[in-house]
């Protein structure tokens, strides 16, 4: 199984690098891909990943999982998953802390939930099920969220690290959702960083948000990343002792390969800072 | 996750629906046929059905609009079949060649086909016009995996349409060949292998 060290940076594969990435093949940490744009039978997507493949280290990140959903989990889902997992040779694979599927509807959403012990257990037991099945680690990425449940028992943090110890399963820490969620919900961006178990996060995210004009973010991946977040990611780089694998995402208003990477290389600069 | 985000626009631009017209019509769609699937992939293939069977988008421009964006994501997105085997070739009543699922062939009224590049290279949302005018096109995944437009004139739009319905090759060179004065039928003749040799090399027939 490939590995990526705790200091690499990596980008979100996304169709206009393409062309930059084939013709200058720059040094690039490794790539995350979202894992369902190739698992259908289009035969380019393929192509293309077999060529980044070839140089570089990738990583998957899946949005249709429905780790909370009710539904039964998708065994055909997850036996494609298997072989893009394989095929690619990932150490590691995410999804979301979310439900995607009611009624049998898929909603293309990552949909939030209680966050309530009994949920916990459930969300804990197929997770392990997941990771299992696959036979690689298995993160779960914390969301943005903007709305929240009156019938909640914990805070979202807390919710989060017990399915972790429930399922010996991984983080995969957004750091932008941390402080979209944040400013949504009123809650303290710096007390759920402290409260991460470091030995359990795979992989942090960074990305841009959005401000409405009343004041609440959505979470957009537009932008370069704000002032707030990057002062959460160096209080999680100090905090986690030996760092951990970054990753930008950035999916509208995408700019040039090297001006994104620029902005995901400017990690260094701020861990340099801790 | 921002599949829908990305194709919103695309579908706006390359179609100029205009927005509201386009909202209108997608809630219409997904109520009807909501997405069962972990993937997208097939979300849009009963929209032409669906068009053409609702009174409120029932309208020639919009139904070949739906069928011209399927074609699309079929070229796109479709599974490879089986290239055609001798047997085939020499079954009962005739030889028989099957177009790819990933081949679709379409006749517009209207400069759709143009009108859909224009949009998808032109830097800001832009509107051309609709110009009504006959095409006739055929949609297919190229060597590369890419989607490839190509025009056709009125006689392989008939043969390939014919193939397309699943009829046997003979009969399919017969509609053709309907309506063709002697000179045209010799040089349809001649044509034909040349056609044939094209098309089995751009890998367009299944058995």
């Amino acid at each position: 199984m490939k590995t990526i060290s705790r200091e690499a940076i990596g980008l979100g594969l996304r169709i206009p690098y393409y062309r930059h990435l084939f013709e200058a093949w720059p040094k690039v940490d490794f790539f995350e891909i979202i894992s369902e744009n190739f698992m259908g039978d289009a035969p380019l997507p393929k192509r293309n990943l077999e060529k980044v493949l070839s140089r570089y280290p990738v990583v998957l990140h899946g949005v249709s999982l429905g780790i909370a959903s009710a539904a039964p989990l998708d065994e055909a889902y997850l036996r494609r998953l298997k072989e893009l997992a394989d095929f690619t040779d990932a150490p590691y694979f995410t999804d979301h802390f979310c439900w995607t599927t009611a009624h049998d509807v898929q909603h293309h959403d990552l949909l939030p939930f209680p966050y309530t012990e009994e949920n916990a257990r459930y969300v804990a037991e197929r997770a392990a099920r997941v990771q299992d099945f696959i036979g690689r680690p298995f993160g779960l990425e914390n969301l943005s969220s903007y709305v929240a449940f009156a019938s909640s028992e914990m805070t979202e943090w807390e919710f989060n690290n017990r399915v972790l110890e429930l399922s010996g399963c991984h983080y995969m820490l957004d750091l932008n959702n941390i402080y979209v969620s944040s400013v949504n919900h009123l809650f303290d961006a710096e007390a759920y960083v402290d409260s991460i178990r470091w030995d359990r996060v795979l992989q942090c995210h960074l990305a841009g948000h959005h401000r409405n004009p009343d004041g609440t973010l959505l979470d957009t991946h537009d932008a370069p990343v704000c002032d707030a977040v990057w002062e959460l990611y160096r209080r999680a780089w100090r905090r986690s002792g030996g760092g951990f694998p970054t990753l930008l995402e950035w999916d509208e208003n995408i700019p040039p390969f090297p001006e994104a990477h620029a902005e995901a290389l400017s990690a260094r600069q701020h861990r340099s800072r801790v | 996750m921002r599949w829908r985000r990305a194709s919103k626009p695309t579908c706006f631009r390359a179609h100029a629906l205009t927005y509201p017209v386009f909202n209108r019509l997608a809630s219409a769609y997904l109520t009807r046929h909501p997405s069962r699937a972990p993937y997208l992939d097939a979300l849009g293939d009963r929209l032409p059905d669906f068009v053409r069977a609702d009174t409120r988008w029932n309208d020639p421009r919009t139904a070949q609009i739906a069928r011209l964006d399927q074609a699309f994501n079929r070229a796109f997105h479709a599974p490879a079949a089986p290239p055609p085997r001798t047997e085939t070739l020499a079954a009962a009543g005739g030889p028989r060649l099957r177009l790819q699922p990933h081949v679709t062939v379409l006749e517009e009224d209207w400069n759709l086909m143009t009108r859909r590049g224009l949009c998808l290279d032109a830097e800001e949302d832009f509107v051309p016009r609709f110009v009504k005018r006959k095409g006739y096109w055929v949609v297919y995944r190229n060597v590369e995996g890419g989607v490839a437009p190509q025009r056709l004139d009125r006689v392989r739009f008939r043969l390939l349409g014919a193939l397309s319905e699943g009829e046997a090759l003979e009969a399919a060179c017969a509609r053709a060949a309907e309506g063709l004065a002697p000179p045209a039928l010799d040089r349809l003749a001649k044509q034909l292998p040349r056609w044939f040799a094209e098309w089995t090399t751009l890998g367009w027939f299944t058995q």
